[in-house]
């Protein structure tokens, strides 16, 4: 057969699996077709409820870039790379919400819709990004707090939803990462700090106000479950220590709203101020092996063991 | 340069492959063709950046397509990344297409705005498939450097076509999806029909072993491969008639 043979996609099995990973069985009129979870469901014990609700937080969770409509500034990133990768990264994010979808179809649900549903957690007081420069600072601000939000339930005592959860952790570290790496890079090539510092004035309140969002009896369940072992106030102050560690360390500040909730600490380099870091005024001299001549009391083979002669 | 490290026009037209080390040997005419076929690539590519695609994902109807649509959109800019990267690699460069006003780019498909999912939908089931021809003509091309990356977009376009279709087939299934999807169709496929016609750049592309397929060859093979799964659908097949699509756009 030739190879031109199989390039009609529309007989060719081959193109339509190429993407399609996990599709549903779905149409225009999808959500509406789907089981939701809408309330109690008299059939379902406790724990299943507890589980469900679980992952419907978690679902919550993932899709920050809908949520955001981050995929809308993928077209005004500054160069076609910048866009390349931030589309990836969506594309990325998106992907954690169908780990989710699966999870949840495993469970004899659907989330499929929750997109749509202006009532679901993690709306982010329906604040959106408007430039490429927000996208980074919300991965690099808001990233860590969701990362903290899926560790909570890390160590917890159901077992689908640790298994779920580690891989949204894993996956949504690199998020963090890239966030702010890159907006490292632009401020050290040069890059305007200031639409980083206004994208932090925007988000990192947004982020702090979160604190607010599980309510404290589902707190109180998840914890008597054993789906946590911490409370969610804590999961709230380690953000806060991570946000003040991550923003004192670039050249950001903490927004003056956010100043009680997250208090500058003083970062100095270790050592600072016991050998002060004055340049020192003697000449360099090559390394050599010297350490090894004192402890051995020879020359080794390895290396020089005084400085070699100028020429 | 020394002549004897020169490669002839009779060489290159009768079968001989390129690699990037042959770029500079090469004759000026051959090099400039490399170098505009390279940059119309590019620019199409890029051009999804300012279709509205990434303005639409979020409109697809589950969160699995709103993932694919992403993936797709982004990908598309991948492929500006790889053609941009062997005019790199011959010592030109693309991105000062990146941001050209729609208005501006090189294909006239690429000059319009798609307004909801189901064109962004269509869009990737039919005009992609004539995208996927554009390519399948570069197969055989003789700069080894840019038919092995054509090979990859290749792959990546086929994905991208059966999205569309699979999209499209799932909307047809209601009569209200259909008329939706109709409407698209009406909407993109005649604008295929205006890559054909007799272009000299494309003669000369296929005289310089460049690719093998002319423009109205392409337009055919393009209804050919895609009219039989547009009416499988139940759809009507728009006429493929550039000139209506031209005063169709004079008028607006």
């Amino acid at each position: 057969m030739s190879e031109d043979a199989n390039m009609n996609p529309a007989v060719d099995p081959v193109v339509a699996g190429n993407l399609i990973i996990d599709d549903v069985p779905t149409g225009a009129a999808a959500s509406s077709d789907e089981p939701q979870i809408t309330g109690a469901n008299p059939a379902l014990t406790e724990d299943d409820e507890l589980y469900l609700e679980s992952l419907r937080w978690l679902a919550d969770a993932t899709l920050i870039a809908q949520t955001i409509e981050m995929a809308r500034v993928v077209p005004i990133a500054p160069t076609a790379d910048d866009m390349w990768e931030f589309g990836k990264l969506c594309s990325e994010h998106m992907g954690l919400s169908q780990k989710v979808n699966r999870a949840a179809r495993a469970a004899g649900t659907s989330f499929v819709g929750r997109e749509r549903d202006e009532s679901r957690q993690f709306m982010l007081a329906g604040n959106k990004v408007t430039s490429w420069y927000e996208g980074l600072v919300v991965e690099a601000v808001i990233g860590p707090f969701f990362r903290l939000f899926y560790e909570s339930f890390l160590r917890g005592s159901e077992p689908r939803l640790t298994a779920l959860v580690k891989t949204l952790w894993a996956e949504s570290q690199p998020f963090i990462r890239f966030g702010q790496a890159r907006i490292a890079r632009v401020i050290e090539s040069g890059g305007s700090i200031e639409q980083f510092q206004a994208a932090v004035d925007k988000w990192l309140p947004v982020a702090v106000a979160l604190a607010d969002e599980v309510p404290e009896e589902l707190g109180a369940r998840w914890l008597a479950a054993g789906y946590w072992e911490k409370p969610y106030r804590a999961v709230c102050d380690d953000y806060r220590e991570e946000m003040a560690t991550y923003i004192n360390a670039t050249d950001l500040e903490i927004p003056g709203s956010c100043i009680d909730a997250i208090p500058m600490c003083d970062v100095r380099w270790v050592g600072e101020d016991i050998v002060p870091s004055a340049p020192k005024a003697r000449p360099l001299v090559p390394a050599t092996f010297a350490f090894s001549k004192r402890v051995t009391g020879r020359a080794t083979a390895a290396g020089p063991t005084t400085a070699p002669t100028p020429t | 340069m020394s002549l004897m490290n020169t490669i002839s026009a009779d060489e290159i037209k009768s079968g001989r492959q390129l690699d990037y080390d042959d770029f500079e040997r090469a004759p000026q005419e051959y090099r400039d063709l490399i170098t505009q076929l390279l940059l119309v690539q590019a620019d199409g590519e890029i051009g999804v950046r300012d279709l509205g695609y990434f303005e639409l994902v979020g409109k697809f109807p589950t969160p699995a397509d709103q993932w694919m649509a992403t993936r797709i959109a982004t990908e598309e800019i991948g492929h500006f990344r790889y053609a941009n990267h062997v005019l790199n690699s011959i010592g030109f460069d693309a991105e000062h297409r990146v941001f050209v006003p729609r208005e501006e780019r090189y294909l006239p498909l690429f000059r319009y705005e798609m307004t909801d999912w189901v064109e962004f939908a269509t869009f990737k089931g039919v005009a992609e498939s004539m995208g996927r021809l554009l390519l399948e003509g570069m197969f055989n091309c003789n700069f080894t450097p840019w038919r092995e990356t054509v090979r990859r977009i290749w792959q990546e376009e086929k994905g991208h076509i059966g999205f569309g279709i699979s999209r499209l087939r799932r909307l047809c299934t209601t009569e209200e999806g259909r008329e939706q999807a109709q409407k698209a169709l009406d909407t993109w496929y005649p604008r295929v029909g205006m890559l054909s016609g007799k272009s000299r750049f494309t003669d000369a592309c296929i005289e310089w072993g460049l690719k093998d397929l002319t423009n109205d060859e392409m337009v055919r093979k393009f209804a050919e491969e895609t009219d039989p799964w547009i009416e499988e659908l139940g759809l009507q097949v728009p006429s493929l008639d550039a000139a209506a699509v031209k005063r169709s756009d004079a008028r607006s």
